[in-house]
């Protein structure tokens, strides 16, 4: 009995899981529409003397850009996406987390006594681009959340990945009923970058930057 | 047998199967309640996240045309620095010089160390981050002196003068320096060594070649663009 009251829930979760809409493909006007807002609001950023970072899911790629100069690319080694459709317009990045943030060295100031000893050897202690973490979130305005995954490859890959998925699916619609509770749409990204972009994707976003999200999702 | 034998029957006259379940503790009943509930707030997510959508209120513009969009692109592109800039990138820690899409030269650097100074008053504290964004060379000097800003004395344990009379320090700029705002300059360095590593108070330091390479192609007025 109770075998059977789980399996009908489990039939009902799948069936209404987001993968399992039947959604048609947008029409090619809706598409040129949202196309054009997001290069209405580039142009507008273009303009300013700021970085802004765009992410273009349709390319498979991030670009940070100033003036509308590309700067830096990363190739986008795979993407998960989840609830409605990014927003057509800019959107800032508010906080970046990682379970192991880097830490900035506190600078001691000498003693006036204090004689400084020759050495041939220096100890830099500074943030470097080896120490930012490669898996991290960027929580953005508009209840948008993306998250940068590292691509890991050898044996330990394949539980890592599902270890993510049942985390991504088990996460992720709490998240969005909490957000329903208060009447705002969450939209979860999640990107996987080689390790390298990972970090030095953390490095060149500094919070308060402008985001463009491209990508047309089927609803 | 025998245990049948000896069974008795329930005394208020409920079955075995009432009496095995009344004796389950509470704490699985919870369990189990807390576990549907789970399960359905998975469900109601998994529906929400299927079918919201978000509000694009706002006027509902006419539909644009592809080449509307192809306009829309140029433009973007018509912002880009067309002549000599400078692009650094502070994470490898190179400097590009280039004009439009071509790369003159590339230089290795130092920049900023991302640390802390807090002033043993309180009052005041420095993150040493080279700023990222778009700027211009706003100022160019041949032979700079340093004005020793407050910071480097109160990281020295040394006081802080009150005039510039005291602060001014030569020869520890290189020969040339370019400023772009706010006190930030591109300038050569004594600590060659260090070039590759982030070690600065912000500025940006260059080898000496470099530096005179970049100086004398640089125009007041050119980008300068940090990421």
């Amino acid at each position: 009995m109770r075998i059977k009251t789980i399996a009908i829930i489990s039939a009902v979760c799948f069936a209404m899981s987001p993968i399992s809409w039947g959604r048609a493909a947008p029409p090619a006007v809706e598409r040129l529409r949202y196309e054009n807002r997001l290069l209405k609001a580039e142009l507008a950023l273009a303009g300013k003397p700021a970085l802004y970072l765009v992410l273009d899911l349709d390319q498979k790629k991030v670009y940070l850009k100033g003036n509308g100069y590309v700067l830096k690319e990363w190739q986008v080694r795979g993407a998960r996406l989840w609830g409605p459709q990014a927003p057509a317009k800019p959107v800032k990045l508010l906080n970046k987390s990682a379970l192991l943030e880097p830490r900035r060295e506190k600078i001691k100031p000498k003693k006036p006594e204090e004689e400084e000893e020759a050495t041939d050897t220096f100890d830099i202690k500074a943030l470097e681009l080896k120490d930012m973490p490669v898996s991290y979130s960027l929580s953005m305005s508009e209840d948008v959340l993306i998250s940068v995954r590292p691509l890991r490859e050898g044996v330990l890959s394949f539980p890592a990945r599902l270890c993510r998925s049942v985390k991504w699916y088990a996460t992720r619609p709490l998240l969005t009923v909490w957000n329903a509770v208060w009447g705002k749409p969450f939209t979860a990204i999640e990107v996987t970058l080689d390790e390298a972009d990972a970090q030095a994707l953390y490095w060149a976003v500094p919070e308060g930057i402008e985001n463009l999200i491209y990508y047309i999702s089927d609803d | 047998m025998r245990g049948l034998k000896g069974a008795r029957p329930p005394a208020s006259g409920h079955s075995p199967r009432r009496n095995i379940q009344g004796l389950r503790p509470p704490a699985i009943k919870v369990l189990v309640i807390l576990l549907i509930g789970l399960f359905l707030t998975e469900a109601a997510g998994f529906y929400i996240a299927g079918r919201g959508r978000r509000n694009t209120s706002g006027p509902r513009a006419a539909t644009p045309s592809r080449a509307q969009n192809a306009a829309l692109k140029k433009k973007i592109a018509g912002l880009s620095p067309g002549g000599i800039h400078i692009v650094i990138d502070t994470g490898r820690n190179r400097l590009f010089l280039k004009n439009g899409k071509r790369t003159l030269r590339e230089a290795v650097i130092s920049s900023g160390s991302g640390s802390i100074l807090k002033d043993p008053s309180g009052k005041r504290q420095w993150v040493f981050d080279t700023p990222r964004g778009v700027y211009t060379v706003k100022t160019k000097f041949v032979h700079p002196n340093w004005i020793k800003p407050d910071w480097a004395f109160i990281e020295e344990g040394e006081k802080v003068p009150k005039g510039i009379a005291g602060r001014v320090e030569e020869g520890v700029l290189g020969d040339y320096a370019l400023g772009f705002g706010n006190g930030y300059f591109i300038h050569g360095t004594l600590y060659t060594r260090l070039l590759g590593r982030n070690v600065t108070h912000g500025c940006i330091r260059v080898g000496d070649e470099d530096l005179k390479a970049v100086f004398n192609a640089s125009p007041v007025g050119a980008k300068v663009l940090i990421f």
